[in-house]
Order: structure tokens, then C-alpha cells, then sequence
């Protein structure tokens, strides 16, 4: 059995550098033609102002609450979830252009370059994690959901949060 | 048998030799200056493992088994040097390679290498389980590596995917026959699988010598490609960028 699943890797192994391959070579073909379907640049505005309405949770419960249309206010969330899906998605694309962008001119410096890289694949795989967190969160709790938990609920955090608030108050007071 | 092993091994020296010569007079070891390392000490091992049969035979199998084992460990620099390679043009996931190399290794050396070697029973079941495990371990790096590069659809250039295609026979089979050798035994493997790896390894070298035989640049830096080209600078400040409007996100 464990042979097996050893030959499995081999194969597998040597099939995914041919899938490569043939990627490498129907690229050939596909950079000829300009890309028509561009993804929206974080300088968009107005795309950026279209997850203020898709994540903003007001429509639905005005619809259930107010009017008591509790199934369209069901639907309409089923509906802003997929468009909230939709629209992490393309965030995705978005960040993947960026990242795909190849540098025309290598700095000289070695060091500061390599420590760069590092701070910047570091960045790369913050933006992944934290866009996939909030792609399940979305799936499974749909829009309206808190993506990152509340922790109010914790003892500590009750009494600590005005305490720290005063400090911050008497610290800007004594600024001025 | 004999006659075999010994055409085998000369037929890859002179491959080895070939690629020294050619990477030297040809740009494409100033690119590659990891594999340029490790072809150069396959070839210094070769030749001192030839210069040891023929000044003392009895001390050849130990010296042979040996740098045997240590290229098992020499070998993980070719991964490294097509980890950096892959994702050169792109400053935003230059070192993802590198880090997904290094990550793999340690994980698996410490959690499926090293436990058989610590409990091993005996020294050719060690060996045979350091040698499976460790291309196993190999094969799992590049597995990894193509599919980051199929996610970011990096485009390699012809010197590089050479360099992956020789690589990948050879790790598959070496995968191949040491778990054909623990299965059915070491009998088999002394009578038919012997050969088969240095006959993988032969195989690879020849991939590699037609494939680095001429300088290739990436085609990532093309014309449409420098069309969207940039610095690293303003990519870092895109990220950046990025990251602060999702954690804007996040919070609300």
C-alpha cells in the first residue's frame, strides 16, 4: 500500500511539471492578446465604496425589522453574500496583479533588497491569510457577520477598555 | 554488471565536466550560481571517489556510501536554486521560494527524517529510510513550488525549466526505487535497482546539459510584461496599501 501511494507521488510529481509546462507554452499564445478584463486598482474609488454598501447590514434590517419582510431581508443577505464573495474575490485578483508585477530594474544593493523582499513577501502573505479568513468567515456567517471576533464579552477587556480609555484622555490633557 | 556501473558513472562525469565547461563560457552559471556549486562538486566527488578505487579499492564502498550520504543533503541546494530562480522577476514574492523550501525541509526533517534515523534498527535499514524519506521530502518541495508557480503564473525561462524537468525525473524515480527497495527488499535492488538511480541521475545530466546548453533570459520580461513592469518600491507601497484597506475592513 505505502508503495503505492510513494509511486502515486512520483507520478504525480512528474505530471505537475508537465501541467507547468504546458501552461508555460499556452502563455506563449495568450500574451499576444492585450488583457480585456482587467481587475479594479485600489486607487478606485468608487469600487472601494461598493463594500461599504455590500458589507452594510441597515437594508436588511430595515426590511425585517421596520417593513417585516423578514424573507426578503433573507434573501437580500443571501444575495449581498454572494456579492461580497464576488467582490473579495476580485480584491484577490486585484492584490495578484500587484504581486505579479516583475521588476524592470534590480536594485544593486543585495542586503537591503533581500530585506525588502522579506518585509514585502511577509506582506503578500498577511493580505493572503487574512483575504481567505474573511472568504470563509463570508461563506459561513454571511456579510453581516463581525470578521474579527468581539472580545466584550471577556471580563478583562469590560474593565480594562475604560481604564485604558481614561489613560489615553489624561495622556492627551497633559499633552496640552 | 561491473563493466555497466563503471560506464554509467564515466558517461556522467563527462556530462558533469561538459557542464562546467559549457556554464562557464555561456552566461548561464553567473545565473545560477547554487547549481553552478553543486555541479562542480559532483564533479570533484567523482573524481576523488576514482582517485580512491584506484589508490585503495578496500577503503571505495565506505568513501562511496559516504559522499553518497552527504549528497542525499548537497542535493536539497538545486531545489534551492530553483526555488530563487522561479519567482526572480517578481519583488513581492522574490524569497516565497526560498521560505517555502526552508519551511518544508525543517517540518519534514524534523517530524519524517528524523524519527526512523533516531530509531533505527539497523544501518542499511537507515539508509535505505534516510535515502526514501529525504526524496520524498524533495519531492514535496517541488510539488509545492510548481503549484505556487502555477498559482502566481510565473512563467520560467527555458534554462530553468530544464533545470526543474531533470531534477523532477530524478527525484521521481529515486522516490520510485528506494520504495520499490523497501518493499520488496534489499535482494531485488541489489540485482536490478542498483543501477536505476545513477541511470536517473545520468538522465537528468543530460536534460540539464541540453537545457543550459544556451543562455535563456525569463520571458516574464517581455514586451507586455515591461509594459506593467515597475520597481520594487512602488510595489511595496501597492502592498502596503493593500493590506492597510483590508485591515480597515477587518475592523469595522
Amino acid at each position: 500500500m505505502i508503495t503505492l501511494i510513494y509511486a502515486a507521488l512520483a507520478i504525480a510529481l512528474l505530471l505537475s511539471i508537465l501541467g507547468l509546462f504546458r501552461k508555460t507554452w499556452s502563455h506563449k499564445f495568450d500574451e499576444s492578446m492585450p488583457d480585456s478584463h482587467s481587475t479594479p486598482s485600489m486607487g478606485n474609488r468608487h469600487w472601494l465604496d461598493l463594500s461599504e454598501r455590500i458589507f452594510d447590514p441597515s437594508d436588511a434590517r430595515w426590511l425585517a425589522e421596520e417593513l417585516a419582510f423578514p424573507k426578503l431581508a433573507k434573501s437580500l443577505s443571501l444575495e449581498r453574500r454572494k456579492l461580497a464573495i464576488h467582490w473579495l474575490e476580485t480584491l484577490q485578483a486585484s492584490f495578484d496583479e500587484v504581486v505579479r508585477t516583475p521588476e524592470l530594474n534590480p536594485s544593486e544593493v543585495p542586503a537591503a533588497n533581500s530585506a525588502r523582499s522579506w518585509q514585502m513577501l511577509w506582506l503578500t502573505m498577511r493580505f493572503k491569510f487574512l483575504v481567505s479568513y474573511a472568504l470563509v468567515m463570508v461563506r459561513l456567517f454571511g456579510p453581516y457577520h463581525r470578521l474579527i471576533p468581539s472580545f466584550s464579552w471577556l471580563p478583562f477587556s469590560r474593565e480594562s477598555e475604560p481604564r485604558l480609555r481614561q489613560a489615553a484622555l489624561a495622556n492627551n490633557r497633559s499633552l496640552h | 554488471m561491473h563493466i555497466l556501473g563503471m560506464t554509467i558513472g564515466f558517461s556522467a562525469f563527462l556530462l558533469e565536466g561538459l557542464l562546467i565547461l559549457r556554464g562557464a563560457r555561456s552566461r548561464v552559471f553567473r545565473q545560477l550560481p547554487l547549481f553552478r556549486s553543486y555541479i562542480v562538486y559532483c564533479f570533484c566527488t567523482v573524481l576523488g571517489l576514482y582517485l580512491i578505487y584506484w589508490l585503495d579499492r578496500k577503503e571505495y564502498a565506505s568513501a562511496y556510501w559516504l559522499c553518497y550520504l552527504v549528497s542525499i543533503l548537497v542535493e536539497f541546494t538545486v531545489l534551492a536554486e530553483i526555488s530563487d530562480q522561479i519567482f526572480q522577476p517578481f519583488p513581492a514574492i522574490r524569497n516565497l521560494g526560498r521560505a517555502l523550501t526552508v519551511l518544508i525541509s525543517v517540518a519534514l526533517g524534523l517530524l519524517y527524517i528524523l524519527p526512523p534515523i533516531l530509531g533505527s534498527a539497523g544501518r542499511d535499514r537507515l539508509l535505505l529510510d534516510f535515502a526514501l524519506r529525504a526524496s520524498v521530502t524533495k519531492a514535496i518541495i517541488l510539488a509545492a513550488l510548481f503549484y505556487m508557480a502555477r498559482h502566481y503564473d510565473c512563467q520560467v525561462g527555458k534554462n530553468v525549466r530544464g533545470l526543474m524537468l531533470g531534477f523532477s525525473i530524478y527525484v521521481a524515480t529515486s522516490v520510485a526505487i528506494w520504495a520499490s527497495a523497501e518493499a520488496f527488499g534489499s535482494a531485488l535492488f541489489a540485482h536490478l535497482l542498483w543501477f536505476m538511480e545513477p541511470l536517473a541521475f545520468l538522465l537528468c545530466l543530460l536534460v540539464w546539459t541540453v537545457s543550459l546548453w544556451h543562455f535563456a533570459p525569463m520571458p516574464s520580461l517581455n514586451a507586455i510584461s515591461a509594459a506593467r513592469g515597475g520597481d520594487s518600491e512602488s510595489v511595496a507601497v501597492e502592498l502596503t496599501r493593500f493590506n492597510s484597506e483590508l485591515s480597515k475592513f477587518l475592523h469595522k
